[in-house]
Formats: structure tokens, sequence, C-alpha cells
């Protein structure tokens, strides 16, 4: 996660021009990531944990994090576990997930129904 | 010989919960029976006495249904739902038109579960409106050297609960068996397509009521960070800054925050989401409200919370109430 990127989320307040919201959040956000991209080498960024953090509504925050996404700041990511917590995958859209995945672990097929999937954010490196 | 005979349906309920549970519902209801070697005489002779009848037996097993070994689904009412309790005679006469219901006594009515879904009673009592339904399914076990398998029934109880003085909706399941009617689009059984069914069915009860999932995200981090919350947690899965998984897992009696390798790794936990808790309320701080620790799985993402056999509506009404507690201080 490259500190410049991150930073460009100013860019967004070009988009509150036209909605007249956002403004405040997105100072908030951008000192959030800040400190995230100074403690973790790598961060998935999860819209529940920073809505909670924030206190801004997760629906806010999706909403900024596709406006982020639109601006190639970052891109979304969903990540696959099986119940029992082990990885199954990662893939860029929710549409390409397969209905079964291998469990590299035990070597059995997961199905669909068993699947957990976290949605999370990324940012693009340069 | 005891004059009053249990039905062979009654005793297979009470089997289907669980003798020493059914025990445990007498002992706190007060209720004492004398000592025989098959438990079932014992009741039918309780029965020519007058100490129990055949209502109590019915409001036990109910209440242990509706109550025990449940995994509980939580929806919150996203209308105005204070305005709504004083619709409660029109909500009445939809159920009654749309489906032909009568609300009865609570905990009043046993009805034989189909293999499909079987509407069992509705009861609107105080705030709550609760829809029960049961279903027959089956767990196959296979027998190699007669080359064939056997199917072992299991009923199941569902229970729906909107309460409209806090908004609060739960759908109580009990664990499927392995064969019954909700499949999937590959065709087979499946657990999400069961509990889908019961989904779709409170979403379609009344056209005007919204329901949206409950947060649990502020609850499980509150638990995990709050030790003065009664709750002892032996097992807690999180996701990591970078959206990897740590899971911490102890003896039922032991709590990960005493651990020195947790405490260590607890110093990020500002920035973990957690996932799920596994533990117990603790007995000795609920003011007699339980009779013994009481399990409880917390997990974030479905909103939901497992409870373990045994679980009386007081314990598990408890354990609700503490979790409605935390999220209102949130």
């Amino acid at each position: 996660m490259k500190k410049s990127l991150i930073m460009e989320l100013q860019r967004l307040k070009k988009y509150s021009k036209d909605y007249n919201f956002f403004r405040k959040e997105i100072d908030s956000l951008q000192q959030y990531l800040d400190r995230y991209v100074d403690t973790y080498r790598h961060a998935a960024i999860s819209p529940e944990k920073v809505s909670q953090a924030l206190s801004i509504s997760q629906f806010d925050i999706l909403y900024i994090f596709s406006l982020a996404e639109q601006e190639h700041l970052i891109k979304r990511k969903f990540l696959v576990y099986s119940k029992n917590q082990d990885f199954l995958g990662s893939f860029d859209s929710n549409a390409i997930i397969p209905d079964e995945l291998t469990n590299l672990n035990t070597g059995q097929t997961v199905d669909k129904d068993d699947f957990e999937i976290d949605l999370v954010f990324e940012t693009i490196d340069e | 010989m005891s004059k009053s005979v249990l039905s062979e349906d009654a005793k297979a309920d009470i089997k289907n919960v669980g003798i020493s549970i059914f025990k445990a519902w007498l002992e706190e209801n007060k209720i004492e029976l004398k000592s025989k070697k098959n438990f079932f005489d014992a009741l039918e002779l309780g029965l020519d006495e007058g100490k129990i009848t055949k209502e109590q037996i019915t409001h036990a097993l109910c209440e242990l249904e509706e109550n025990s070994d449940k995994k509980i689904r939580f929806f919150k009412i996203k209308n105005d739902f204070k305005k709504l309790l004083g619709l409660k005679n029109q909500f009445l006469k939809t159920l009654r038109l749309d489906h032909g219901w009568q609300s009865v006594k609570n905990y009043s009515v046993k009805v034989k579960a189909k293999d499909a879904s079987t509407f069992n009673y509705m009861s609107w009592e105080g705030n709550t409106l609760k829809i029960k339904y049961s279903e027959k399914h089956y767990n196959v076990e296979a027998d190699f050297e007669a080359n064939q398998f056997e199917k072992n029934p299991k009923i199941v109880y569902i229970v729906i609960l909107i309460n409209f003085e806090d908004g609060l909706v739960q759908i109580r399941y009990d664990n499927p068996g392995a064969l019954h009617k909700h499949k999937n689009a590959k065709g087979k059984p499946s657990e999400a397509a069961y509990e889908k069914y019961y989904e779709d069915l409170l979403m379609n009860l009344f056209d005007d009521l919204n329901y949206g999932d409950l947060n649990f995200v502020g609850l499980t981090n509150k638990i995990l960070n709050d030790d003065t919350i009664p709750y002892r947690i032996h097992k807690g899965v999180n996701t990591l800054a970078d959206g990897g998984k740590q899971m911490y897992s102890l003896p039922f009696n032991m709590d990960i925050r005493e651990n020195r390798e947790f405490q260590a790794a607890a110093e990020y936990a500002e920035d973990w989401l957690t996932d799920e808790l596994s533990g117990y309320w603790k007995w000795e701080d609920s003011d007699e409200a339980l009779n013994k620790d009481l399990f409880m799985r917390i997990s974030r993402k479905a909103s939901e919370i497992r409870v373990q056999r045994g679980c009386l509506e007081k314990e598990l009404n408890y354990g609700i109430a503490k979790i409605k507690e935390i999220l209102e201080g949130l």
C-alpha cells in the first residue's frame, strides 16, 4: 500500500461539489487510512470496520469507496474462507467466485453454501 | 399400574428434547415426581396423582423445543416500530386472512410434524408475535452388510419471533437433518436453503414491514475488549488488518484474554474485526437468572447466536437481554 496513492483520497472531494456532502467523512477516512498505512505493510480495508471506527454508515463508506475505485485509488477484493477459517481464494468480483472451491488444507471440496466471503478494499500498487 | 398413559408420540417428543433436560425443566418449575426406574412410569404416576398435568407436559415440551439447542438469526424492524404496536389487530387480521391463523396461548399446542414445513401455532403475548413450525428431517445411517441405508427421523422446530416493543426479530432454527425438502440449485438438501425458506416466510408475512440485519460488529468487538461484561470467551476468531484470520481456542473454563500470547497480539486489537466468539455467560454474575453458565456462540457476520442443548427460556432470555443491553450502550 503506497501512502502517496492513499493520500489522493482528497481527490474525491470533487464529487462533493455535485452532492454537497462527504467532505467531513473523506477527511476522517483519510486520517484513519494514513494510520493504517503507517502501521501495516499491506492492508485490506474492511468497510464494516471503518464504519464502526468512524461512526459513518456502511452504506456511505461503500459509496465513498466506490468513488475511490472509480478514481483507481483502491480495488475491491472478495476473500473467500471456509466456515473453519481456511483461506480458499481471492477474487476481483463476486460474479467470478466459483460454486465450489477446494480447501487445500483438507483436500475437500467446499460448496458455496459454506463459503464465508469478506469484501475488502486494497490500494493499487504503483 | 398408572391409569394415565402417555402416548408414544409424547414419549418420542420427550426423548427428542432429552429426558435429563425435561427433568431440569421439572426441577425449575418445582414439580417433584416420585423416583421410578423408568422416567415415563414416574411421569404417568405424577399425572395420576395430579402433580403434573398434560398441559404442563405440552408447555415443557414447547418451551424446550423453542429455546434449547437453537441457532438464532437476528433482524431488526426498520420501520418506526413503536407505532406498529397499535396495529396489533390489523396484523392479526392479515395473518387470519392470508393464512387462516388464530392466536392461541403460548406453549399450548403440539402438532405432529410432516416432511414438509408444518405450521404448529401462532401466539401474541405481551408485545411479541410468535409463529412456530416443525419439519420431519432424516439422518442417514449406512448398513454396509445389508447393503442398505437406514433413515432415522429427526423433528426440527423453527420459531419466528417479532417483538414490536424493541423491533427485535428472531428466527430460531434447529440443526437440519441430512435429508429434507429444502434443496439447493443442484437439487441437494441444503442448510442454506432450509434457512432461506423461513427467512422468506418472515419477509413475506407483512407487506409494510422492512427488516435489516442486526449489526453485531460493535457487539463482538465490545465483548472482546470489555472484561467487565460477564462473558468468558474460550474461543475467538478475528479478521486482521490484512484480511487474514486469527483464532484462539482454549478449554471451556479459560478465557483467551488471560492468555499471554493473546495479550501480545491484542495490541493490534483496535484494527481487528471480531468475527466469532464462543463462551459462557457467567452464572455467578447473573442474579440467579441462570441455573448454570450459559454457553453462547456469537457470530458477527450472520447476526446469529447459538445456544446449547438444555437452555431454558429464562436463560436464553437473559443471554438475549445482555446482548440488547450491550447493543444499546454502543
